[in-house]
């Protein structure tokens, strides 16, 4: 059966393409961050854990895959360059986060405050390990051999 | 981005509306009139189909002095 409102073939032109695109970059950064702020504020509220196990599994894929893909092509981002004073104000900030979700929570400052280090730790060896899986992706894709045209001539 | 008054320009010459140059190239007039008003960098696949339909290079219509 044909479907008369479905196109295999692309009904934009380049520039609409362009267009769908940077649309669809800022949906998902508008449902990550949408998510992040729903799982935070229902921590907050003392929700359940396996309450929130749907959005968890659906943020944790969508950030594994950006992160996965961005590596094997050699990305690491836009603006901050991969060095460590970086990846530790980053997992810093992830840290104190996590410190002050859990001091709200909880309200027990020395149980926060290990969190917030466990957390810093964690983030800041995941940042390491991904950083040094982007250097080795990044030069492999910077020494990649030009093609021989000899015999074209 | 400045506006592209050269490829305004050779349309004229030939006669062809956006619309008309936009279905010889295959994009949407939206396209084409956003290459004129400098909103929108085409890649060189669609330059070169600009260039064919107006009978101009690459240099008279989209070289920069």
């Amino acid at each position: 059966m044909k479907l008369s409102f479905y196109q295999k073939q692309n009904q934009l032109d380049e520039m609409q393409e362009q267009t769908l695109r940077k649309i669809e970059a800022r949906g998902f950064w508008l449902m990550w961050g949408g998510l992040a702020a729903a799982m935070m504020i229902q921590q907050l509220m003392g929700v359940p854990e396996e309450q929130m196990a749907g959005e968890f599994l659906v943020f944790m894929a969508g950030s594994a895959y950006t992160a996965l893909e961005s590596i094997r092509n050699g990305i690491w981002d836009r603006r901050f360059k991969p060095k460590f004073g970086t990846n530790l104000a980053g997992s810093a900030a992830a840290g104190a986060a996590v410190f002050a979700l859990t001091y709200l929570r909880n309200g027990y400052w020395p149980g926060a405050l290990l969190s917030g280090g466990f957390t810093l730790l964690l983030t800041l060896f995941v940042l390491q390990t991904m950083m040094s899986f982007y250097e080795k992706r990044h030069r492999q894709l910077e020494n990649i051999e030009e093609e021989s045209h000899e015999s074209e001539d | 981005m400045p506006k592209n008054l050269k490829l305004k320009a050779a349309r004229a010459e030939k006669d062809m509306t956006q619309a008309a140059l936009a279905a010889a190239v295959g994009v949407s007039r939206q396209t084409i009139n956003a290459i004129e008003k400098g909103e929108y960098n085409p890649t060189i696949r669609l330059c070169l189909g600009i260039c064919k339909a107006l009978d101009k290079t690459l240099d008279d219509l989209f070289w920069e002095e």
